[in-house]
């Protein structure tokens, strides 16, 4: 092959599907390399997508102007917003996806870009030359010219899976792992560690009793992720909750030493907040019983996953102990639970962009960056794509800061602290969680998809009409005014006399902004979003601001950049620990050296002091 | 507080000058010290010093014996004693030598001269510690307890500065801030696993531990009232009418506590101040012309001097002529210091009939008063006792943490108590946990401010702007 394509991308997981549409949309000409093309976009574990603190990736995926929202708008077959009874910022959107529907969409949504390859084959070997990535070389032979690369691996290097005793080299079932492309880069100098996850059994929905559980319906009406699928989404299947007893705890502990978990067959590293059963049982001794959710894998299946029953138990036991749970006393699995042990390379390897510290032009993405969860991966596989693309093109770096994006939290999360075990987004690694809100993930965002190329003008503009019609109705409700005696009596709360504005009304906790047209008959509210964006901003207001002056605060250390190539080794009195990991690290500015683990308070003192003293920073610069 | 200074009046500390500068001024026993830090302190040293040894390599933390010459006329200056510190193992963990003078402040001078022609700069105020800090040999808090020590205007003040040097203070808002941080976990967990069936702590659970952070942080800040006597004095002003006594008990209190720690001119022509030590405890009072009004003018002369002085004080004397009775002037007097800490002197007793004492007392009008005679002490001892017990008596408060608390703590401490009550307020109101975890963090974050956890730029400069030279 002798066409040099501007950038690979080498796994079809959910990285790999959010790099490929994005550098193809930017105008990249692209390869994607992977295995098993039938199995592009495959859901490896649950068949639903987002869910705490994952919608708000999914909902920044789509502002910036990725996949991942639409394909899963359209393949849900049932939508909900959890943490409902919460405040708006906690507020986080899951659907229920059709497993082989999401495949597809993903699939076409593939075949149909422009200047993109499909190759059906795995990456072994990379070239470099000058420290630069040049060509990567496949499985088939084949020596392919790259101008950069983005690696999104998934859990396919060197896996092996375990169910009991039995350990078979694969990525998923059925579908090979790739072998030897991690030994390569090791060898390059990259340092490689090994991760586990697990997946529970789908079991067959005609050998359940439904009577026996609750049914967990979908929100009426449901609401989408993306917008772009408005009105098009509907809920077509349910959930149902049971929970494990004593005698399903009994069978577990009976067999733990069957368990690859605790008899040592398993090296790597699992995470704690998305327990194995066996796990669950041995850990929390005390606890009676678990809750454990049904949910569909698909319209046209009777297949069920399991969640909350992830196990690498023989498959018997998993059988003899999901069948004394109620409504499963007849249960046939579809496929056991089983463990994946895989490589990952630790993220600290990689600069803020995901390119790798070592490589140039080589970017790391998902799951080989030690993260879980498809949005976490399709996160990072759209921002690589970006920075890929800006780097061919000279532009500059991509980088969302913690206080803009979920993603620009995981993202520092992972270069500067690393992970040590399966990184999952959760709300409350948002120090600015108050400001990250899914109602407002478009307004954060929107211009940066636009700027790159990625959204495209009709919804940009679209977008900035949008929030033209909230701040009228913000400026409506401030200026409207209803007399105090038509209040219905139930909002106890009021006391002023007189007249009160809509906005001032709609401070008092249980009146919302859906209310306000049955206390002021002159008042139609607006449906949708943008009667929500107008609540959230009146009823939040004093969070809101207050959180944005922490910000702005927060912006302060982050403006403080410390020169690339700075020598830490010219710093006199730094400790030999803080001096070793700012050089690995690197970190861009004061405020991602302050937060690298280990690095106290006086280190970054010093740092600043010596920025400063030295003339590196002006006295002028904004501290 | 100073105005902060911009850091780099310390110059580009990669690539340091020698400094010099008065470590200790002629002390007890007349030895004053000048410290030498830099890359050209050994050699120097060498040129400046005719001892036993001619080279000072390998002679490192040793007292050496010999003259201090000035090198362009090698006349011996004063006989002194030197240490070198190699570095890193120094106070600046740059090489520094310490001489030891017995001469007299001119000397000290002298030498300083002597060792600035020879190419070292006088040292910043600051400067010195600034270098340990800048090498790594001492954190944020334990340059700021530097600061303290060298304001420490007592026994007490030093003994609480060493503490903080150990480390103790940091210690503790440590614990407090790990506490915090728990109690913020427990709320995490319920944002985030709403799909777990996880039991979380209840509410009051939650309420109970910010409550009990609230109030160990009410305890340092109580402390910080302490801190400010201890490194700055108890003020007290002593006021009422002309010939009233009060520059006699002024003096007599002087002469009575021979144990002045610093003295500081009066600042107006009205008033003179005097420290004093008592039990430890700076005590500086402030002899003031007093209130009295013109012959000509209903109007008040220097009132609003008289006005002022009394809000910077801590408590009030207000001597009254026993043997006059209160005056109109005095109720002028007992206007002004209504609402403020006040004791009543009445003054003269051994002038004044027991009758005219009564009457005294009965109009002054105040809970606190004391008959005292400036004349011949009569009543002082009393008054002593009095003033420690009810404003110095810190050794016995148990709800005092013994730290020197300063004002950058002082706010960052209020600042942490004033986000935990806003959590607190928000759990009251059952607002969802992510409001009042918002405030946790925030309250965890201004803790980890006084321990240098966080440190924004303008705190450094606020440290070092506190030094004098030679530190
Ligand atoms: N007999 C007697 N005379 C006193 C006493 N205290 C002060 N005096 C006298 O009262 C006069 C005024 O005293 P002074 O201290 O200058 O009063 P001030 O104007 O309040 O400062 C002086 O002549 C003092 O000697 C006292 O306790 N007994
Ligand atoms: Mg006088």
């Amino acid at each position: 092959m002798s066409e040099v394509f501007d950038i690979a991308v080498i796994g079809g997981g959910h990285a790999g599907v959010e790099a490929v549409i994005a550098a193809s949309r930017m105008g990249a000409s692209v390869a994607l390399v992977t295995t098993d093309v039938t199995a592009i976009g495959r859901m490896s574990c649950n068949p639903a997508i987002g869910g705490l603190a994952k919608g708000h990736l999914v909902k920044e995926i789509d502002a910036l102007g990725g996949e991942m929202g639409v394909l899963a708008d359209r393949a849900g077959i049932q939508f909900k917003v959890l943490n409902k009874r919460k405040g708006p910022a906690v507020w986080s959107s899951r659907a229920q996806t059709d497993r082989k529907l999401y495949e597809a969409y993903v699939r076409e949504a593939v075949e149909l870009l422009p200047n993109t390859r499909i190759i059906e084959d795995s990456v072994v070997d990379i070239k470099v030359e000058h420290g630069r990535l040049t060509r990567i070389i496949t499985k088939s032979g084949s020596v392919i010219k790259v101008q950069s690369a983005i690696l999104a691996g998934g859990t396919f290097l060197n896996a092996i899976i375990h169910t009991g005793s039995v350990s078979t080299p694969a990525g998923r079932v059925g579908e090979q792992p790739v072998i030897g492309l991690s030994d390569k880069l090791a060898a390059l100098g990259f340092t490689v560690g090994r991760l586990k996850t697990g997946t529970p059994p789908r079991v067959d929905g005609k050998t359940i009793d439904f009577s026996l559980m609750t049914v967990q319906p979908g929100d009426n009406p449901p609401r989408p992720f993306s917008t772009r699928s408005n009105g098009n989404i509907r809920n077509q299947a349910e959930c149902w909750l049971t929970n494990t007893n004593e005698a399903c705890h009994q069978i577990i502990k009976q067999n733990i030493d069957r368990s690859p978990l605790f008899n040592g067959q398993i090296k790597g590293v699992g995470p704690r907040y998305c327990p194995s059963i066996e796990d669950k049982v041995v850990k929390f001794a005390e606890k009676p019983s678990h809750q454990l959710f049904l949910e569909p894998e698909g319209l046209d299946t009777d297949q069920l996953y399991v969640n909350g029953f992830s196990s690498s138990l023989p498959e018997d036991v998993q059988l003899a102990a999901l069948r004394a749970v109620p409504g499963m006393g007849d249960v046939a699995f579809v496929r056991p639970g089983y463990a994946v042990e895989y490589d990952y390379f630790p993220p600290t390897q990689l600069k803020p962009t995901l390119e790798t510290k070592l490589i140039e032009n080589l970017y790391f993405a998902g799951q080989i960056n030690g993260t879980s969860g498809y949005e976490e991966a399709a996160a990072q596989g759209l921002m690589a794509a970006i920075n890929a693309v800006n780097k061919l093109r000279d532009k500059p770096a991509f980088i969302l800061d913690r206080s803009e994006a979920y993603i620009g939290v995981m993202i520092d999360d992972l270069v500067t602290r690393g992970v040590d075990e399966p990184y999952r987004m959760f709300t409350s690694r948002a120090e600015h969680r108050l400001h990250l809100r899914e109602d407002n993930a478009d307004q954060r965002l929107t211009e940066y998809g636009y700027r790159c190329g990625l959204v495209p003008e009709e919804r940009y503009l679209a977008f900035g009409e949008k929030y033209r019609r909230v701040t009228d109705e913000k400026n409506r409700l401030g200026e409207q005014r209803v007399p105090t005696i038509s209040i219905p009596l139930k909002y106890k709360s009021l006391r002023k006399r007189g007249a009160v504005s809509l906005s001032h009304l709609l401070r008092i906790p249980e009146i919302h902004y859906q209310d306000l047209g049955e206390i002021d008959h002159t008042f139609t509210p607006i449906e949708g979003v943008i009667g929500e964006s107008v609540e959230i901003q009146i009823k939040y207001e004093g969070y809101i601001e207050r959180q944005l002056a922490e910000i702005e605060r927060f912006k302060r250390n982050e403006s403080i950049r410390i020169p690339a190539g700075f020598i830490y080794g010219e710093m006199p009195g730094l400790r030999t620990e803080a001096r070793e990991k700012f050089s690995r690290i690197r970190p861009l500015n004061l405020g991602q050296a302050a937060r690298i683990p280990g690095i106290t308070g006086a280190d970054v003192s010093l740092l600043m002091v010596y920025l400063r003293a030295s003339g590196r920073i002006g006295p002028k610069s904004r501290i | 507080m100073n105005q902060p200074r911009p850091l780099d009046v310390f110059g580009d500390p990669g690539h340091p000058d020698t400094i010099c500068g008065i470590a200790t001024p002629l002390g007890r026993g007349g030895i004053g010290i000048i410290r030498l830090s830099g890359p050209r302190a050994m050699p120097l040293a060498e040129k400046v010093f005719h001892g036993k040894h001619a080279s000072l390599s390998g002679l490192s933390h040793r007292v050496l014996y010999g003259n201090f010459c000035d090198p362009g006329s090698d006349i011996a200056l004063d006989e002194i004693l030197l240490t070198p510190f190699k570095q890193p193992n120094s106070y600046t963990g740059e090489d520094v030598v310490e001489f030891s003078f017995h001469g007299s402040p001119t000397i000290l001078r002298r030498a300083l001269e002597i060792l600035i022609a020879g190419g070292a700069r006088l040292a910043q105020p600051g400067e010195f510690t600034f270098r340990a800090f800048y090498h790594g040999r001492i954190d944020l808090t334990q340059a700021e307890a530097v600061a303290d020590l060298v304001d420490a205007k007592s026994e007490q003040s030093a003994q609480a500065a060493f503490q903080q040097l150990q480390g103790t203070l940091k210690n503790r808002i440590q614990t407090l801030r790990a506490d915090l941080i728990e109690g913020l976990g427990w709320l995490e967990m319920s944002a985030d696993f709403v799909e777990e069936d996880l039991e979380f702590k209840k509410v009051e659970e939650i309420g109970e531990r910010i409550n009990s952070i609230a109030q160990q942080i009410s305890v340092l800040s109580k402390a910080y009232q302490r801190s400010r006597i201890v490194r700055d004095g108890l003020v007290i002003t002593i006021i009422g009418a002309p010939n009233a006594g009060k520059s006699s008990l002024f003096n007599y209190l002087l002469a009575r506590e021979r144990s002045i720690v610093t003295s500081t001119p009066g600042t107006t022509r009205d008033t003179i101040d005097e420290f004093v030590n008592l039990g430890g405890y700076p005590v500086r009072f402030v002899d003031t012309a007093g209130i009295r009004k013109t012959a000509e003018t209903v109007e008040t002369i220097g009132i609003d001097r008289t006005i002022n002085q009394l809000s910077e004080s801590d408590l009030i004397f207000w001597v009254v002529d026993g043997s006059v009775g209160l005056t109109e002037d005095d109720y002028e007097t007992h206007q002004l210091i209504a609402d403020r800490p006040a004791i009543a002197l009445i003054n003269k007793a051994d002038i004044a009939t027991g009758q005219q004492i009564d009457h005294c007392r009965r109009s002054v009008d105040l809970a606190d008063v004391i008959v005292i005679s400036a004349a011949t002490g009569k009543g002082i001892d009393q008054l002593i006792d009095w003033l420690t017990t009810n404003h110095l008596n810190f050794a016995t408060d148990r709800r005092i943490a013994p730290f020197l608390i300063n004002q950058r703590h002082l706010i960052a401490l209020e600042a942490a108590r004033e986000h935990l009550a806003l959590a607190d307020r928000a759990l009251v109101k059952k607002e969802s946990y992510e409001f009042v975890a918002f405030d946790l963090r925030k309250a965890a974050e201004c803790l980890g401010e006084i321990t240098g956890e966080t440190t924004p730029d303008d705190i450094l400069s606020q440290i070092f702007a506190n030094f004098c030279i030679g530190k």
